[in-house]
């Protein structure tokens, strides 16, 4: 057992702090979801039918819905609530991180000195950090994934972890910072193809690796690597996974050019990534992933549903985020023929997978199984993290 | 080591949004989130005090800034949390309970 200190769970709040954190989590877990049920009776009730009165039909996509709904009080007060309580997060822990940030940052310095886990990090001053991170800070976080403050810093990749705790809903005992998605796609895949056996596991925009780690904790055998262009997230999921005992490899590069081998992994995969990326960046990133992979190895990445898998009116919801979350690409990203992307990548048509797989931690495990096995359709809707719609293929 | 002290930004990158068609309903709407967190901690603190009075009967900072509601206190602070922010933002509620209603 090593004595570094975790920088995934060192940060103190003082009592005003966690207070203001817990708002910030009961803002968006009570009142937003309220009055997203509310707009969607106006909807129904009052916005459909003035809709159909006028043209004679149902709007025909998200774009209308939003111009019948802009001005309705209803949709103005759910988008300024929502859209504070997204700035309040990060302002919520930004005062603690910047309290102590020599601690975090000497706790990350002693676990990259020790290495208890055996993990590697591999940082290059160089990186390319493409426009989709600089321009914007992306999700409102201030400072984005990439600025460095001091040297050595993590603060950006200490106010993201942090942040995504009151996120999703505060520092409860219930929270786990580890990632659902990766789990998810992770126990789907080894309860799918149980002769499956992956040596070596790439996850392209890990951030600070909530939704890496569990790749190794379903393969314990694999190798599991990383990469990401912040740095700071970087130097914070290095320290994080080795005071979690995980040996994690991390690496700053760029999906874009992300400088691996040809036919050298088993798995390449990602959370919440391409949406973030410009179209000809994902062509070029899957074209990656196919040189990357080996025959026989599978590609999957799990993101926002596209355009066509879901109602019109849940592409509205949606696409707020496009319009007013700072990620310019997502809906260009959602309105992408999915099928003629990844085949444009190099993957073969019957080879494709578009799969919807339900959240691990909260299906009951019958179904999660019987689903992974092909015995019962996959029948959850998406939304609210039931499950997760994924993509790629195999090579 | 450097002990050099940082200072996060608090404005983000980008163009602010606005949702309504005066921008200052938008400033407002910022400001009157930010109080009714700032009340909702002021609420906070003073349950804090009344617990550890009520179980200690003297109190000091350091107290105040260590103490940790348990798993059932917590639970019934998020209700109690929960109903506050309900009766703040119940304006925007009411159309919807309306249409519901008739």
């Amino acid at each position: 057992m090593s004595n570094i200190r975790n920088v995934g769970d060192l940060l103190e709040h003082a009592h005003d702090e966690r207070s203001r954190q817990s708002f910030v989590s009961a803002f968006r877990k009570r009142i937003l979801m309220d009055v997203a049920d509310d707009m969607k009776v106006i909807y129904d009730k009052k916005v459909e039918p003035k809709f159909i009165k006028k043209h004679g039909r149902k709007p025909k996509d998200a774009r209308e819905v939003r111009a019948a709904m802009r001005h309705e009080p209803v949709y103005e007060g759910w988008s300024a609530m929502r859209y504070n309580a997204q700035i309040m997060t990060w302002w919520s822990v930004q005062p603690a991180v910047e309290r102590q940030l020599n601690e975090l940052i000497q706790a990350a310095r002693d676990a990259t000195e020790a290495n208890p886990a055996g993990g590697s990090l591999e940082l290059d001053p160089n990186v390319v950090i493409p426009r989709e991170v600089t321009d914007l800070d992306v999700h409102h976080m201030p400072g984005c994934f990439h600025t460095e403050y001091v040297e050595d810093d993590v603060a950006q990749g200490a106010v993201y972890h942090y942040g995504t705790q009151v996120f999703y809903g505060g520092f409860g005992k219930d929270v786990k910072p580890k990632g659902d998605v990766a789990a998810s796609i992770a126990n789907y895949l080894k309860l799918a193809r149980p002769d499956f056996k992956p040596e070596r596991i790439l996850d392209l925009g890990c951030t600070a690796g909530a939704n890496t780690f569990p790749y190794k904790e379903v393969y314990p055998d694999a190798e599991v690597h990383g990469i990401d262009v912040g740095a700071p997230m970087l130097r914070f999921g290095h320290a994080w996974a080795e005071a979690e005992g995980i040996p994690m490899h991390y690496h700053q590069r760029n999906a874009e050019t992300p400088g691996f081998p040809d036919n050298h992994f088993d798995i390449i995969t990602s959370s919440f990534f391409f949406h973030e990326l410009s179209v000809p960046a994902t062509k070029k990133v899957l074209k990656e992933c196919y040189r990357m992979l080996k025959p026989g190895g599978i590609m999957l990445h799990m993101e926002l549903p596209p355009t066509s898998h879901t109602d019109t009116y849940y592409n509205f919801v949606l696409d707020w985020d496009g319009f007013y979350n700072n990620e310019p690409h997502y809906q260009k990203f959602r309105n992408l023929d999915f099928l003629k992307t990844i085949q444009g990548a190099g993957f073969e048509k019957d080879k494709i997978e578009l799969i919807r797989i339900p959240n691990y931690g909260s299906t009951p495990r019958e179904e999660f199984e019987a689903g992974a096995r092909g015995e019962e359709a996959l029948k959850r809707e998406h939304g609210l993290g039931r499950v997760w719609f994924t993509f790629g293929g195999w090579k | 080591m450097s002990e050099k002290s940082v200072h996060l930004p608090l404005r983000s990158k980008g163009k602010r949004a606005t949702f309504y068609k005066d921008p200052a309903v938008d400033q407002l709407f910022a400001i009157i989130t930010m109080l009714t967190q700032e009340l909702s901690v002021a609420f906070d603190r003073i349950e804090t005090v009344e617990r550890i009075l009520d179980k200690n009967g003297v109190i000091s900072r350091a107290d105040i800034e260590a103490y940790k509601p348990d798993e059932q206190e917590e639970t019934e602070r998020t209700q109690r949390r929960d109903e506050y922010i309900g009766r703040i933002f119940n304006i925007l509620r009411q159309e919807a309970e309306a249409l519901l209603d008739s």
